[in-house]
């Protein structure tokens, strides 16, 4: 009768297959990480590229990580970024060959507007079939959104107008003394006080109005309260005069105050287009937001498997030997009471 | 090429090291969780988050009508109202478990049923309760261990003749045990017993060792009830600072641990100190907020820790 040859695991102690597990899991996990690492590092490494130049003024946001985009699909990055002779930014970006087809003679580059926050994507429209392809080493022509900066400087002379205005306004203000006013103030009252005074007399029924209006003293009045009045539309007609040469100042003010109106009229359409935009963004996010209730149901679960994944990790040697083993009792010990 | 073959290789190693998957159902092993989790979180000493866990569990197996489930999550439920000094909520408890249980639960349910009759004052049916109990559980598991306690305690409680002979059975009971809250309570015994002598420097020297049993775990209800015991030694022997001191570091753990009955005998040993000192207004502020804390309504623990613990 033949010997029955035994596996040599069952001659191995506990603690070897433990180990021998243990090797088992370290090495499929060296592989996994592995194949993770050389998979986002070398996805296109085999691929061939095509290189093209782009120049810009500014190129805020733009990186060497920045993606290179036509109609909306991954087709490169941008590789280097050095300055040209004449000052301008000069970027290297490369495209994967096998999107070569969609750059043609008519494709036009732009840098995505979210450049400005930090997050710039060079996007090329894909070019009609009809046109050329574009040749290795050309350069894109690229359209540059405006920047923070720039924004500010259209700004900036509307704000210089809006205080041209409002000095013109203060030295009107200051041009008006306070004292005149109220000297002219105080005369016109005593005028005013002096003819109650000749309608009261007139009113007051002491005789009749010819003998009022004809008697010296009324005489003496009426001609004091003309005089009064004549000396005071004497200051008045001064004061306007004066003021002659500050409404015609106020008359050109409120000219540049319509020039101002009408460039402020386009910034507005600007802002509001901006607006549009931004309600655009937030549309995307808020359908984002929506989808965060499912993204919360999918964490859990991932939580959990990997949860469940990393207990029995913990159970595999040599983790079993530095983790310590939780006590997974469901009911607790017996215990007297403290008092 | 190589990334297949890569790919299989990985997959063919992680195969070998697969282990057979949990077949129980998810429903039940959700349940299990929770108590794991109520369980871990008593034995840190967290018994808010050891109520809740246990809470949800059974919430959780009322719903799907599992009895084994539905008992373990009263039994611990119970345990916890005990640590915390709840003796009302652990009967409750102990009352809805007990049409569930069967043969193997019906002890600890009773040695849980003696605890509560202790908690309130009932020596006699504890022991009543506890008789049965220590001739059919067999000696040398912590059940038998728990109800060699409680009835030391009973006898004590009861001023028994036989009580000494209690406490030395339930040392005997753990011998070869190293510290531990039962360890603990064997300390508390015995400084009981030297009170009770008159030995007043054994039973420190004793209350010393149960301090330290309780604080190397640590065990937040028996370091409270061993600076009680200890301050009851103290106001015995007149030394009303060192009492006070061991009281008011108890009523910090019983405030911690939201005991109200517990709290309550703090505050009025506090006010007799007090007294004792000849400080009648805060005598009267902590029999004042005894009082608060003996009744039902919310109490502002907050204000109270303000106005009788020192900050």
């Amino acid at each position: 009768m033949a010997e029955q040859r035994v596996h040599y695991i069952h001659h191995l102690s506990y603690s070897a297959r433990e180990r021998l597990v243990g090797v088992f899991v370290l090495v499929a996990l060296a592989v996994i990480f592995g194949l993770i690492f050389i998979n986002s590092r070398t996805s296109h490494l085999l691929e061939e590229r095509i290189t093209y130049h782009v120049y810009l003024k500014n190129a805020q946001g733009v990186s060497t990580e920045s993606i290179v985009k036509v109609s909306g699909i991954e087709v490169g990055r941008v590789s280097s970024i050095d300055i040209a002779p004449d000052n301008r930014v000069h970027l290297e970006l490369f495209v994967y060959q096998r999107f070569h087809n969609l750059l043609r003679a008519d494709s036009r580059g732009s840098l995505s507007k979210l450049s400005v926050l930090g997050k710039a994507v060079i996007d090329i429209s894909a070019g009609s079939v009809s046109a050329p392809l574009l040749p290795e080493g050309a350069t894109l022509s690229i359209e540059e959104p405006k920047s923070l900066d720039e924004l500010m400087a259209d700004l900036a002379p509307v704000l210089e107008k809006v205080r041209q205005i409002v000095d013109g306004v203060a030295t009107l203000v200051q041009a008006v003394d306070p004292a005149d006013v109220a000297t002219t103030s105080r005369e016109m009252a005593r005028t005013l006080e002096s003819l109650r005074l000749v309608s009261a007399q007139i009113a007051s029924g002491k005789g009749a109005l010819g003998q009022a209006v004809f008697s010296a003293e009324a005489e003496h009045k009426v001609t004091s309260s003309l005089s009064s009045l004549e000396t005071v539309l004497h200051k008045a007609d001064q004061r306007l005069s004066e003021m002659r040469p500050l409404l015609a100042n106020a008359s050109a003010i409120t000219d540049e105050g319509r020039t101002t109106t009408q460039e402020l009229s386009a910034l507005v359409v600007e802002t509001k287009q901006l607006v549009n935009q931004m309600n655009t963004a937030m549309g995307t996010v808020n359908v984002e937001l929506q989808q965060m209730p499912e993204l919360v149901s999918r964490m859990k679960l991932l939580m959990d498997s990997t949860d469940r994944t990393l207990q029995g990790l913990q159970r595999i040697w040599p983790l079993s030997a530095a983790v310590p083993a939780v006590r997974d009792d469901i009911l607790l010990e017996a215990q007297p009471l403290h008092d | 090429m190589i990334k297949p073959v890569l790919i299989t290789l990985a997959a063919v190693l992680l195969g070998a090291c697969v282990s057979a998957p949990e077949q129980r159902p998810a429903a039940l092993l959700q349940g299990e969780r929770f108590l794991e989790m109520g369980v871990q979180s008593f034995r840190a000493d967290d018994y808010a988050n050891a109520a809740t866990h246990f809470t949800r569990a059974l919430d959780h197996y009322l719903g799907l009508d599992h009895q084994p489930g539905i008992l373990h999550s009263r039994i611990n439920l119970a345990e916890t109202a005990l640590a915390v000094g709840n003796g009302a909520a652990a009967e409750r408890h102990l009352r809805a478990a007990r049409p569930l249980a069967g043969a193997a639960e019906a002890d600890r349910l009773q040695l849980l049923h003696s605890s509560v009759a202790l908690w309130q004052g009932r020596p006699d049916q504890a022991v009543e309760l506890l008789a049965p109990l220590l001739e059919r559980v067999p000696p040398g598991t912590g059940l038998h261990r728990s109800a060699l306690a409680n009835r030391s305690a009973a006898a004590l409680a009861r001023n028994d003749a036989d009580a000494a002979a209690w406490v030395e059975r339930y040392a005997a009971a753990l011998h070869g045990v190293e510290g531990g809250a039962l360890v603990g309570r064997l300390h508390r015994f015995r400084a009981e017993l030297a009170r009770r002598s008159g030995d007043a420097a054994a039973a420190a020297a004793a209350l010393q060792q149960a301090l330290a049993a309780y604080k190397a775990i640590p065990d937040r209800p028996g370091t409270a009830a061993t600076l009680e015991q200890w301050a009851v030694l103290l106001m015995d022997g007149q030394h009303w600072d060192e009492a006070e001191d061991r009281l008011q570091r108890a009523l910090h753990i019983r405030l911690w641990l939201l005991a109200r009955r517990d709290t309550v005998a703090d505050l009025r040993r506090l006010a007799a100190v007090s007294e004792a000192r000849g400080q009648p207004q805060r005598a009267a502020a902590q029999r004042r907020w005894a009082e608060i804390v003996a009744g039902a309504g919310p109490v502002d623990w907050a204000a109270l820790q303000q106005e009788v613990l020192p900050q």
